[in-house]
């Protein structure tokens, strides 16, 4: 079985739509991975080929409930108080103590959610039709507690994306049913359609780059600013403000500002300490006192409830 | 795992980057010092005698001691200024043998794993190495430490073999005397140890104290936690995306009855 290539990607981001040509899936905030099953024997690898089973060794049955020798690709990723924690699955994947791996896998079992695959009864499929390879797919997994298919539907895009919004999902993937498997590529047959998340910050300072400069990001904790994190934007969006000579953290070169400005930042999701995961820069706004960009430690969402009224 | 060191190995024209990862793996349990009443980390604090108060980094400065209570003086520039240009390159200095490497000289191993773009280059060095039962001899700086290391194929990866500098291995501290044995005590010596001989099995042996440890700790965080188990009977990542298809499927069919 050849191992020496990366899954196909993702190339395209847009917003919700409907179609007849595609199918919808749900997008798993997690750890891309390829699963090879030799034998019932199981290796799985990241999008950067780097072995992953030692990390996740509840994941060494799989070859036990998959019907023959298959790749297959997914998503690997922890799910918990009824979301999937991106945070818990990553520190997962950080661990080297064997024993660490050994306590949290039995704490916490990772899923392994397959949504494509790649190789079945000797033969390579990714020449196939997704909705071929589904069908495959289907026939070629026995589901258990932490191996399953991901579920699609046909068409509704749009009404599917605001359901996962509604349940604070990282959101959807498009995909053409009609399209192949091209190993080592992006496609422009996937579109994720992504849901952010967006809060306040007040800029107080920021360090120069090539190309852009860095806001730093610090918001409230009680009458204490706390440092957050840093986003992207250009030197020239920035408004004149009055700089200091006081560091409020411990940053090189970084220029500091008499805190008063704030701004909107979009994020993916917000780590336990505060920190954001993928911020995208919206704009400056002024309208907001600045002691009103509280920190909120509250985890942002609430707990699911699957049963749709 | 990360890599410990990236860098590049490098002989003549040839130039194959690289990157180092560590052969081995911490496995053993360690404890971390509790205060007993509030189950806080014991925290250290550096504090000077005669200051009688905590110092901080900025405050401390390097010294050497020569004798009792008498420091010579270093200041980081003046450390820094001894180094060597910070050359991750790991320039091979020459070729040898195997067996012209002593034990005692082996220090770390580590995997060497060739970027994608150095492949081939990486390929032809395995390959050749092998065949001609070589190794190589090359320096480079990893971490700090100017390391003098060996390259050599093992299965079907390059492993660098960090050596120890002659000034660093010590020498016999006594000598053994070898005094003379007669034929017959040697035959009977021998002849105990063929019957001895077996084939070396690493995953016969472990530490069995650590075995017992890490029983007893997986037994009490299941202990402690034993609502864990229940929790992971309710609602699977499936439910969801179930719930998710079906209250659709359920709404097409409701707007198509309308």
């Amino acid at each position: 079985m050849d191992k020496n290539f990366t899954p196909m990607l993702i190339g395209k981001e847009s917003e919700a739509f409907d179609s007849d040509d595609y199918i919808f899936e749900l997008k798993m905030d997690g750890i891309r991975c390829l699963a090879f099953i030799e034998n019932k024997k199981v290796d799985l690898r990241n999008k950067r080929n780097l072995k992953l089973l030692a990390k996740f060794p509840e994941m060494k049955d799989l070859g036990q409930y998959v019907r023959a020798d298959c790749i297959l690709d997914g998503e690997l990723y922890c799910f918990h108080d009824g979301i999937i924690d991106f945070t818990m699955v990553q520190k997962r994947a950080l661990l080297n103590h064997p024993f660490k791996i050994q306590i949290e896998s039995n704490r916490s079992k990772a899923v392994f959610t397959a949504f494509d695959i790649l190789f079945y009864k000797n033969q390579d499929v990714t020449n196939l039709t997704l909705l071929k390879r589904k069908e495959l797919l289907q026939e070629c997994v026995n589901e258990t507690r932490h191996f399953n298919r991901s579920r699609y539907i046909f068409k509704e895009g749009i009404a599917f994306y605001h359901k996962a919004e509604e349940l604070n999902l990282e959101g959807i993937v498009a995909k053409r049913i009609d399209s192949i498997y091209q190993v080592n590529t992006k496609t422009q047959n996937w579109i994720k359609i992504k849901y952010l998340k967006d809060d306040d910050f007040v800029i107080v300072g920021y360090i120069e780059k090539k190309q852009h400069i860095s806001l730093i990001l610090a918001q409230y904790d009680q009458n204490e600013l706390v440092y957050i994190g840093q986003v992207i934007t250009s030197l020239q969006n920035l408004p004149k403000v009055k700089h200091s000579h006081i560091p409020l953290f411990d940053i090189k070169n970084a220029i500091w500002f008499t805190p008063y400005l704030a701004a909107r930042v979009k994020f993916m999701e917000r780590y336990d300490n505060g920190s954001l995961r993928q911020p995208v820069f919206v704009d400056f706004i002024y309208d907001k006192d600045i002691k009103d960009c509280q920190i909120k430690l509250i985890k942002n969402y609430d707990k699911l409830d699957l049963v749709d009224s | 795992m990360a890599a410990a060191h990236k860098g590049a190995i490098s002989f003549g024209l040839v130039h194959i980057p690289v990157e180092l990862y560590k052969t081995t793996q911490e496995n053993t349990i360690s404890f971390n010092q509790l205060c007993k009443d509030t189950h806080e980390r014991v925290r250290y604090k550096k504090y000077c005698p005669s200051c009688n108060k905590e110092i901080k980094s900025e405050d401390i400065i390097k010294g050497y001691q020569y004798e009792k209570d008498k420091y010579v003086l270093m200041t980081q520039q003046e450390i820094d200024a001894l180094k060597a240009e910070k050359d991750r390159t790991i320039h091979i200095l020459h070729f040898t043998e195997l067996k012209e490497i002593h034990d005692l000289y082996y220090e770390k191993n580590y995997y060497a794993i060739p970027e994608k773009s150095a492949a081939k280059a990486y390929e032809l060095l395995f390959k050749s190495l092998s065949s001609l039962k070589l190794c190589a001899i090359g320096q480079c700086v990893i971490a700090t430490k100017e390391t003098l290391v060996a390259i050599v194929p093992i299965q079907d990866v390059l492993i660098i073999k960090t050596l120890f500098y002659e000034d660093e291995i010590a020498e016999l501290p006594k000598s053994i005397s070898h005094p003379k044995v007669s034929s017959a005590e040697l035959k009977m010596a021998k002849q105990l140890i063929e019957a001895m001989k077996e084939p070396f099995d690493p995953s016969l042996y472990y530490d069995s104290f650590q075995k017992k440890l890490k029983n007893v700790i997986e037994a009490k965080i299941q202990g402690n936690e034993v609502e864990i188990s229940d929790q992971l009977e309710t609602g699977t990542p499936i439910d969801l995306m179930e719930a998710l298809t079906q209250s659709l499927k359920q709404k097409q069919a409701e707007s198509r009855a309308h």
